[in-house]
């Protein structure tokens, strides 16, 4: 495939090109992005804690006022957690926007207002981590079931522990197997990658 | 079953492609082999661009944090269209490479 003419780095551009490609096919075409996304995620365990902490989502609405596909659904399982009486407090993660958009839907499934706490104004996992630690400290809740994405808790869980806290990990979402098109595994594979590098990213900085 | 069809399809189309094009356009058969090395060629360009485009988009916000009032997100850089425009980059640097290179002293002359 390579000629012997070809010069150096034309070689190595093909090299990373059949690697891409490689990469590409077995990612797509093979379950080895859900392996790997479940490894990573490991399992949620759902216990009763002092509250429940449903992570913001980049602060995505829709027009209509609800919170965007990812925000919804960890605002549901969180919803859900509370109804099945797993804590006594729900709290509510992201940006305002985000937040009252939450706290509306949860009112609306019969969450009572006096259970639910907001903690606005955070943009990355580890601010939501200190504010949480200021808004819940006085209350003692130390042990909480922490609601966020399969592959963000990778990077969510670690932050929170250093925060204080003792986190129960629920996972949101998953890895994919309910839905083994090509295309949701390469979805998979994106978030995977998104969130290797954040960690990445907080360890080169120090924060994990 | 999804995965079977998809390879199904594509691998017919590529057939007809192989057959249009060895038999009504006169290529030769010989040389797919040299075309799939250079299309590697160009998808391996296509991933340095978009090394580049999220290394440099990174420092752009990691900088932007330190120097600005405001918060921005790394996740600015999180956009399919990064993808599709590091393609349109990459395709035109190799077309460039294979057309643009200047004549070197000496060539052309009889």
């Amino acid at each position: 495939m390579i000629p012997a003419t070809a010069s150096s780095p034309r070689r190595a551009c093909r090299l990373l090109g059949g690697a891409a490609l490689a990469l590409f096919m077995v990612s797509a075409f093979t379950p080895a992005a859900n392996l790997l996304a479940a490894w990573l995620a490991g399992a949620s365990v759902v216990a009763p804690a002092e509250a429940i902490v449903v992570l913001g989502a980049g602060g995505g609405t829709l027009d209509d006022g609800l919170p965007d596909s990812a925000s919804l659904r960890r605002a549901l399982r969180g919803i859900l957690l509370y109804r099945a009486g797993l804590a006594r407090r729900l709290v509510f993660s992201g940006s305002a926007g985000e937040i009252e958009g939450r706290v509306e839907l949860a009112r609306e499934l019969g969450v009572p207002s006096d259970a639910v706490l907001r903690a606005p104004g955070s943009y990355t996992t580890r601010d939501e981590a200190a504010r949480l630690r200021v808004l819940l400290g006085p209350t003692g809740a130390r042990k909480i079931l922490l609601v966020t994405d399969s592959q963000h808790m990778i990077r969510a869980r670690p932050l929170f522990e250093r925060a204080g806290f003792d986190p129960l990990p629920v996972a949101v979402g998953g890895t994919a197997r309910g839905n083994p098109s090509p295309e949701a595994r390469l979805e998979l594979v994106r978030d995977v990658c998104r969130e290797l590098l954040a960690r990445l990213y907080y360890r080169a900085a120090g924060y994990l | 079953m999804r995965e079977g069809f998809l390879l199904l399809l594509i691998a017919l189309t590529s057939a007809g492609a192989w057959a249009v094009g060895a038999r009504r356009l006169g290529l030769e058969s010989r040389a797919l082999g040299g075309a799939g090395g250079r299309m590697l060629e160009s998808l391996g360009m296509i991933v340095l661009f978009l090394a580049a485009n999220l290394l440099v988009g990174g420092l752009l916000i990691l900088g932007a944090r330190s120097v600005g009032p405001a918060f921005v997100s790394l996740y600015l850089a999180d956009d399919v269209t990064v993808l599709a425009l590091s393609v349109v980059q990459g395709l035109v640097f190799q077309a460039w490479r294979e057309t643009g290179r200047r004549p070197r002293a000496g060539d052309g002359r009889t």
